[in-house]
C-alpha cells in the first residue's frame, strides 16, 4: 500500500525538512514522499531535498523542473506517483512549510475511504506560528463551498480521483487554486469528508502566498465562478437549497411534524423533536447543523388559502426578506377584498394568521425573542385575498412562543475551534448575494417555468392579452407566474388563477419611475432600478424562471443583463409605440432599443410593429410576432341582428384617459345623439374623475357574459384613439358582428380592412368629421351596415390564441434548447 | 525520449553518475547509472529491472555524466538545466571532492545554527524557569470547571482489560485536574488503571496517572496534573485502560456524569500528584491495532541465539525494551534441531512455557496497565528432546489495542 506526499518545494528549503520529517514520521506504513523542486533558484533547496533522501533511502523521491508554479508542481508530483506506484491508493499534498502529525495519514485515509462517493479527505486547520484552531467539520456540503473553502490543499485525494484526470489549474498562480479543484471535483460527482482530530498544522505568517491571494480575493473568486459557471447559476443555488440547507421550517399549531423545505409548498417532514434537537444543535454549531433559516408558523388552512390566490412563494419571499431587518413577521390575510395584493403595517401577534421567525435571531437570543413574541406586536404582512380566509387567533402567536421556550437556556457546549465555514443557514443567502442576487424566490427549479411581468394588472388590454397567452402557455407544458412590478396590488381578472401558477410582486412600488436622466436613449427613458438596493431582491424573484417575458415594466428591463448572465431567457412584450403631446418618443417600445442586446428576443404584436422594431435596429430575427385574438371566450354565437327598425347603436368601450381621444369622442358624441343611442363604458385609468362625455358612463365589465351582452347590443364601436396596438375590444367586437370604427394607428389596420370588416378613420383633425360622416352613412345603409358586420365576424371565426401564439411557442422550445 | 528502467530507484538517489554509451565504469563509490541508445529511444538504467518510463522531469540527484564527448541525448533531458558533462575519472573526483568540500562547509554551518538554537533554547529554557519560580509565588485562581462527561455506558467492568477512550469538545490547554466518578469499587492488588491525557490531533500524552486498585474507591478520584497541560491547541482526548482482577470489581458513574475536567487560570497552579507518571509526558502513543517494531538499540550487545543441550534450559534478555504506551510484546522464535518449550517474561508476568517441536513460534504477552517507561523483556527456553536445540530470538515487537 502507498501513499505519496507530494511537495513542491519554492523558496522555502529552510522549513521542508521539517515537512518532509513530518511525512516520513507517519504511522500509517507505506508512506512516501515526492519532492518536487519547481525550478527554485535557490540551491539550499536541491541539497536539503537530497540530503532528506539520503537520510531516507528509498522513501523521498526528489526531482526539479523548470518553475511552472504551485499547480503545475502538484500536477508533476501527482502524475510521477501515480506512474510510478503501482499500488498507490491516494497522493497527499503537503505544503513545505506545513506539517503533519504522525497519525494524520492513517486517519485520513479511513476519512478517504469511508465511502465510494469520497474523492478526498481534509483537515481541520491549526494554526502555526499563529494559536488560532479552525473547525471545519460538519457535513461535507456543495453549497457551503461555493462561500468558504474549507477544504484546505494538505487534503489527501483519492486515487479514484486523480485517475479521472482532475488536475490542478495551471493558469491559477496567484492562489485559491485549491478551491477551485475541490469546486471542480464536485462537479464531477466527487465529494469530501472531514477528517476529524486530523493533526494538520497550517503555517500562517503575516506575508505569504494566502496573504497575497487574500488581497486578491475578490478577482480570484470572479476567477472561479468564471471557471465553474454552472456552480453559481441562480438555478444550482436554488436547487443545492432544495437538497442540502432547506430555507423554511414549517410548523402548524398542534401539528406533531415539522415541514422542512425550500418551496413552502412541498418538503419533507420530520418530528417536532428532531426538530428541536436540530435547532439545539445548532445553537451551539450553526457550522455543523443545517436548521432552516426561517421558522414559519401558519395557522391551519393558511397556506391552502394563499395557494388558492397563487400568493404562497410570494408571501414567503417576502417575509424572507423582511427578515433580514426584524427578527419577526406576523402574517395576517384579509378576506373578501376585491384585489390580490400586500402590503407592510405594525400590528398584533395576537391576532394573526401566522408567524415568521428569522432562525439566526433566534439561535443568537432565544430571550428576546421570547420577549418579542410576549410583547405580541410586530412588523406585519397584511395579504389582500378575494376570497374567503380563516379568522385570525393568537394560535401561530403561542406555538411560536412554546417552540421557543423549549430550546434550552444554556446552549449547549461548542466545538472548541473557531469556525471556518459560516452558518449554513445563512450560506445560500450569502453565495447569492456575491454575484448580485437578493433573496430568491422559494421554488425549487423544474419544468419550464416563464414569468410575465407587467408594472400593474387592471383590466387593461394588455393585462388581457397576456393573460390568455398565460392560458396557451400553460396548456402547451410552460408554468407562467404573474409578477406585477409597479403596484403592492394587482385586480385579477376572471381566469387569472388558472392561467397562472401565482402571483407575485417586486419588493416594493414605485420602480417605474426611477429613471436616469443621464443616460437617456435617444430621449427615451432608461431605468435607474439596477442601481439600488432592492434591485439585487427583484433579480432573485425572477433568476429561478427559465424564461422572463418583460411586457411593459421600464424596472424590469435594467434587471435583464443580470437575469440572462444567470442563465434566464429574457423576451420583451411590445405592444404600442408612443409619443407624447410634444412628439417626445415614450413608452416601452422606445426605452426597449436600449435594452436590446440583452434580450434574447422581443414578442410583438403586429406587422407593423415588428417593422418599427427592426427599422430601429433590433435584428430581424429577434422579431417574433404574435398577433392578438380577442381576450375572453365568448359565451355566445354572434346574434342576428334585427336593427333595421330602429335607431343605430354605437359603443365607447376602453380606458378614460387621452390616449383614447376623448376630446373626439366627446365631439363625436354630442353630433350624433339625435340619430345614435350612445354606450359609454369605461373609467379612468389613475381613479381621476371620469370626463363629462354628456351621457352617464358605465363601469368597466369583465365578466364574459357582460362583453358579450354589450357587443352584442352595439351595432358599431368607436375607438378615435391617438394610438394603439391591436385593440382588444376591436377583435371582440368584429367576432360578435359589432363594426369597429377606428383611427388607423398603431396596428388597427391589420385588425381592420377598411369598407370590408369595419371603418377607419384618420388620425388628424379630420377625425370627427369623418366619424360623424361614417355613422350617417351606417345609420342611412343598413344593408351596408350588415355586410360589414357579417365579414366581421367571418374575419374573426378563425382568430384563436392557440393558432398566433404558434410562433411564440416554437421560439420558446428553442430558447430551452440552447 | 529518454526513457529510465525502474525510475522510483533513480529519483530517490541523492547522488548518482551517468555512463554515457560504453564509457568504462570508474571505481567510485557512487551508483553508476549507464544511458545507451535502444532503437528510437535512449534508456538510463542500473540494474536493467523493470519496464522503461518516460523521463518526464529531471532526477535531482544526479551528480553529471561521464562521457568522451557531448551526448546526443543532453537535449532530450528534461528541464532547463542538463547535467554537468565530465569528460575523465579525475573531473569526476574533482566534482566529487567540491561537493566533499560544499557539504563539509553546509555541516559547518548547520552545527552553527545548531549552537544558536541550543543558545536559544537554553536562554528560553532560563526564563521559563525564572517565571515559573515567580509565578508559583502567586497564589493561582480555583479552577473553573471546563467541562463534564461521561465515560459511556455500561455495566460492572469486566475481568480482564478494558479501555475506554472520550473525545471531548474542548482544548486540553491549561487542564490542572481530571475527575473520575467511580459508583462502586472493591478492588485489591492485581487491578489498576492507568488514565491518560491525550493530544487527539498528535496523540502525545499530556499527562498519565496510574492508579492502584487499592486506590480505586467510591467517588470522585482527582487527579491532579503536577502543572497546568501544556498550550498545544489539540483536542482533550481521556483514555482510561483498567485491568480488573479475578474477584475484584468496578463500576463507573452512570448515566450521572462520570468525567469532569478542570482548567487552571491566572497564575500556574503547581501541584504534588503523587499518582501522576511523568514519563510518559510528551510522549507519543503508538498507532491502535498495529505490531510495531522496536527500535534497533534494544538489541545492542545483547545475544539473539541460544544452543540448548539435551535436558538444558537458558535464557536470552533485553534489559531496556520501551514498553510505554503499549499493550502486548510479540516475540518471534525460530527453533531447529530438537522440540523445547519457551516462555516469554516481561517482569513478574510471563506467558508461561509454550511448545514448539521445529520452525517458528510467535509468544504474545500482555502488559500491565502499570507497565511505563523501559522494562526487561525476556524468553526462557529449556530443551525437552534428546537432540540438541538452537533457538534464535528472530524479533520483537509491540502493540497496542485491537490486534
Amino acid at each position: 500500500m502507498t501513499i505519496a506526499c507530494v511537495i513542491p518545494a519554492f523558496a522555502q528549503p529552510a522549513l521542508l525538512a521539517e515537512a518532509v520529517q513530518s511525512a516520513m514520521a507517519q504511522t500509517l506504513p507505506g508512506t512516501m514522499v515526492v519532492i518536487v523542486d519547481d525550478g527554485c533558484p535557490m540551491p539550499e533547496t536541491r541539497t536539503t531535498a537530497l540530503e532528506c533522501a539520503a537520510l531516507h533511502p528509498g522513501r523521498v523521491h526528489v526531482m526539479r523542473q523548470r518553475n511552472g508554479g504551485l499547480s503545475a508542481a502538484r500536477n508533476a508530483g501527482i502524475d510521477y506517483a501515480l506512474c510510478t506506484f503501482p499500488d498507490l491508493r491516494a497522493v497527499y499534498m503537503l505544503d513545505a512549510d506545513n506539517r503533519i502529525h504522525p497519525h494524520f495519514l492513517q486517519r485520513a485515509l479511513v476519512a478517504l475511504e469511508s465511502s465510494p462517493r469520497v474523492g478526498w479527505a481534509y483537515p481541520d486547520i491549526d494554526d502555526l506560528g499563529p494559536e488560532a484552531r479552525w473547525d471545519t467539520g460538519g457535513p461535507f456540503l456543495l453549497a457551503p463551498l461555493l462561500h468558504d473553502n474549507f477544504c484546505e490543499a494538505g487534503s489527501l485525494i483519492s486515487r479514484r480521483m486523480l485517475d479521472a484526470g482532475l488536475r490542478f489549474d495551471t493558469t491559477m498562480r496567484q492562489g485559491f487554486e485549491d478551491a477551485e479543484f475541490w469546486l471542480r471535483a464536485a462537479r464531477h460527482g466527487f465529494e469530501g469528508r472531514h477528517i476529524p482530530q486530523a493533526g494538520f498544522r497550517y503555517r500562517r505568517r503575516a506575508e505569504s502566498m494566502l496573504a497575497d491571494s487574500e488581497r486578491l480575493r475578490p478577482v480570484l473568486q470572479e476567477e472561479m465562478r468564471r471557471r465553474n459557471p454552472s456552480l453559481w447559476q441562480p438555478h444550482n443555488l436554488l436547487r443545492l437549497e432544495a437538497e442540502e440547507l432547506p430555507r423554511h421550517a414549517i410548523i402548524q399549531p398542534g401539528a406533531t411534524d415539522v415541514r422542512i423545505a425550500l418551496d413552502p409548498a412541498a418538503g419533507d417532514s420530520v418530528s417536532r423533536q428532531e426538530f428541536r434537537q436540530l435547532l439545539a444543535a445548532a445553537r451551539a454549531t450553526p457550522d455543523h447543523h443545517a436548521v432552516p433559516g426561517i421558522v414559519a408558523v401558519l395557522a391551519a388552512g393558511v397556506a391552502d388559502v394563499l395557494s388558492a390566490h397563487g400568493l404562497l412563494h410570494a408571501v414567503f419571499w417576502r417575509a424572507a426578506m423582511l427578515l433580514r431587518d426584524q427578527p419577526v413577521v406576523a402574517l395576517l390575510l384579509h378576506a373578501e377584498v376585491p384585489v390580490l395584493g400586500m402590503r407592510l403595517a405594525e400590528g398584533a401577534l395576537d391576532a394573526s394568521h401566522g408567524v415568521f421567525i428569522a432562525t439566526a435571531s433566534l439561535l443568537d437570543d432565544p430571550a428576546r425573542i421570547a420577549t418579542l413574541l410576549h410583547d405580541a406586536r410586530a412588523m406585519r404582512l397584511d395579504v389582500s385575498c378575494t376570497g374567503q380566509v380563516p379568522r385570525p387567533d393568537d394560535s401561530p402567536l403561542m406555538e411560536a412562543a412554546a417552540e421557543v421556550a423549549l430550546l434550552p437556556a444554556a446552549p449547549p457546549a461548542a466545538a472548541w475551534r473557531r469556525p471556518w465555514r459560516t452558518p449554513l443557514h445563512a450560506v445560500i443567502r450569502q453565495v447569492a448575494a456575491r454575484t448580485g442576487i437578493g433573496i430568491m424566490r422559494p421554488a425549487r427549479p423544474g419544468g419550464r417555468n416563464i414569468a410575465i411581468v407587467q408594472p400593474l394588472h387592471a383590466h387593461g388590454g394588455v393585462e388581457r392579452v397576456l393573460l390568455q397567452q398565460a392560458h396557451v402557455l400553460r396548456s402547451h407544458g410552460w408554468t407562467p407566474h404573474l409578477v406585477i412590478a409597479e403596484r403592492p396590488d394587482m385586480t385579477p381578472l376572471p381566469g387569472l388563477h388558472e392561467a397562472y401558477a401565482s402571483v407575485n410582486f417586486f419588493p416594493d412600488s414605485g420602480y417605474e419611475s426611477w429613471s436616469d436622466p443621464q443616460r437617456r436613449y435617444f430621449g427615451a427613458e432608461v431605468s435607474a432600478f439596477s442601481h439600488h438596493t432592492p434591485a439585487a431582491d427583484a433579480v432573485g424573484l425572477l433568476a429561478g424562471m427559465d424564461v422572463v417575458l418583460n411586457t411593459h415594466s421600464m424596472a424590469c428591463h435594467s434587471l435583464v443583463g443580470r437575469l440572462r448572465r444567470g442563465g434566464v431567457r429574457c423576451l420583451v412584450g411590445l405592444h404600442v409605440v408612443e409619443r407624447d403631446g410634444w412628439g417626445m418618443p415614450v413608452g416601452q417600445a422606445h426605452s426597449a432599443l436600449a435594452y436590446e442586446h440583452a434580450y434574447d428576443g422581443a414578442i410583438v404584436i403586429s406587422d407593423a410593429l415588428a417593422r418599427w422594431c427592426t427599422a430601429q435596429g433590433w435584428p430581424r430575427e429577434k422579431i417574433t410576432v404574435v398577433r392578438n385574438a380577442p381576450g375572453y371566450d365568448t359565451t355566445i354565437a354572434p346574434p342576428r341582428r334585427d336593427h333595421a327598425h330602429r335607431r343605430l347603436r354605437a359603443l365607447f368601450l376602453g380606458r378614460l384617459d387621452a390616449q383614447k381621444g376623448l376630446e373626439r369622442l366627446s365631439a363625436i358624441i354630442r353630433d350624433t345623439r339625435g340619430f345614435v343611442d350612445w354606450r359609454v363604458v369605461g373609467k379612468p385609468v389613475l381613479d381621476g374623475a371620469p370626463p363629462d362625455l354628456g351621457i352617464a358612463i358605465e363601469p368597466i365589465m369583465t365578466a364574459p357574459d357582460a362583453l358579450d351582452a354589450l357587443y352584442s347590443w352595439a351595432d358599431v364601436m368607436l375607438l378615435p384613439s391617438h394610438f394603439e396596438g391591436v385593440p382588444l375590444t376591436i377583435l371582440e367586437a368584429q367576432r360578435l358582428g359589432c363594426v369597429p370604427l377606428a383611427t388607423d394607428v398603431g396596428a388597427v389596420a391589420e385588425a381592420v380592412s377598411d369598407g370590408v370588416d369595419g371603418l377607419l378613420l384618420p388620425n388628424d383633425a379630420r377625425c370627427e368629421a369623418l366619424a360623424i360622416d361614417a355613422l350617417r352613412r351606417l345609420d342611412k345603409d343598413r344593408v351596408a351596415l350588415a355586410a360589414l358586420s357579417q365579414n366581421a365576424v367571418s374575419r374573426l371565426s378563425s382568430a384563436r390564441w392557440e393558432d398566433t401564439m404558434q410562433p411564440m411557442l416554437a421560439l420558446l422550445d428553442g430558447l430551452m434548447q440552447r | 525520449m529518454i526513457l529510465v528502467a525502474d525510475i522510483a530507484a533513480l529519483m530517490a538517489e541523492p547522488a548518482v553518475l551517468i555512463l554515457d554509451g560504453d564509457m568504462p565504469a570508474p571505481a567510485l563509490p557512487l551508483p553508476l547509472w549507464r544511458m545507451r541508445r535502444e532503437g528510437q529511444a535512449w534508456v538510463l538504467a542500473r540494474n536493467e529491472v523493470g519496464a522503461p518510463s518516460p523521463l518526464h522531469a529531471a532526477p535531482l540527484g544526479v551528480l553529471g555524466v561521464l562521457a568522451a564527448d557531448d551526448p546526443a541525448w543532453l537535449s532530450l533531458w528534461p528541464g532547463t538545466e542538463p547535467p554537468l558533462v565530465l569528460r575523465d575519472v579525475a573531473s569526476c573526483a574533482a566534482l566529487l571532492a567540491a561537493q566533499l568540500q560544499a557539504a563539509l562547509a553546509r555541516n559547518g554551518a548547520l552545527r552553527g545554527e545548531v549552537l544558536a538554537l541550543r543558545a536559544e533554547h537554553e536562554a528560553a529554557r532560563l526564563a521559563i524557569a525564572h517565571w515559573q519560580r515567580s509565578a508559583a509565588q502567586t497564589a493561582p485562581a480555583a479552577p473553573s470547571l471546563l467541562h463534564t462527561d461521561t465515560l459511556g455506558p455500561m455495566h460492572e467492568l469486566p475481568v480482564g482489560r478494558t479501555r475506554l477512550a472520550r473525545v471531548l469538545p474542548v482544548p486540553l490547554d491549561q487542564t490542572c485536574t481530571l475527575g473520575i466518578n467511580i459508583r462502586a469499587a472493591l478492588c485489591g492488588i492485581g487491578t489498576s488503571m492507568r488514565v491518560r491525557l491525550i493530544g487527539a490531533e498528535s496523540a502525545r500524552v499530556a499527562a498519565s496517572w496510574h492508579v492502584p486498585g487499592s486506590a480505586l474507591l467510591p467517588g470522585w478520584l482527582m487527579l491532579d496534573l503536577p502543572m497546568p497541560a501544556p498550550i498545544w491547541g489539540e483536542t482533550a482526548l481521556v483514555e482510561v485502560t483498567i485491568d480488573v482482577a479475578p474477584g475484584a470489581s468496578l463500576v463507573f458513574a452512570d448515566p450521572a456524569p462520570s468525567l469532569r475536567l478542570f482548567r487552571s487560570h491566572g497564575a500556574p497552579r503547581f501541584q504534588v500528584a503523587p499518582l501522576h507518571d511523568s514519563t510518559e509526558v510528551g510522549m507519543g502513543l503508538p498507532p491502535d491495532g498495529i505490531a510495531c517494531a522496536l527500535p534497533d538499540a534494544i538489541w545492542r550487545g545483547r545475544p539473539r541465539q541460544l544452543l540448548l543441550q539435551p535436558g538444558g534450559s537458558g535464557e536470552l534478555t533485553l534489559p531496556a525494551v520501551p514498553v510505554a504506551g503499549f499493550d502486548a510484546v510479540h516475540a518471534s522464535l525460530v527453533v531447529s534441531g530438537g522440540p523445547v518449550q519457551a516462555m516469554l517474561a516481561c517482569g513478574d508476568i510471563c506467558t508461561g512455557w509454550r511448545d514448539v517441536q521445529h520452525g517458528e513460534l510467535e509468544l504474545v504477552l500482555a502488559l500491565p496497565a502499570q507497565a511505563t517507561g523501559h522494562a526487561s523483556v525476556s524468553v526462557a527456553m529449556r530443551a525437552m528432546g534428546a537432540s540438541p536445540a538452537q533457538v534464535e530470538w528472530r524479533n520483537l515487537r509491540a502493540s497496542r489495542g485491537a490486534r
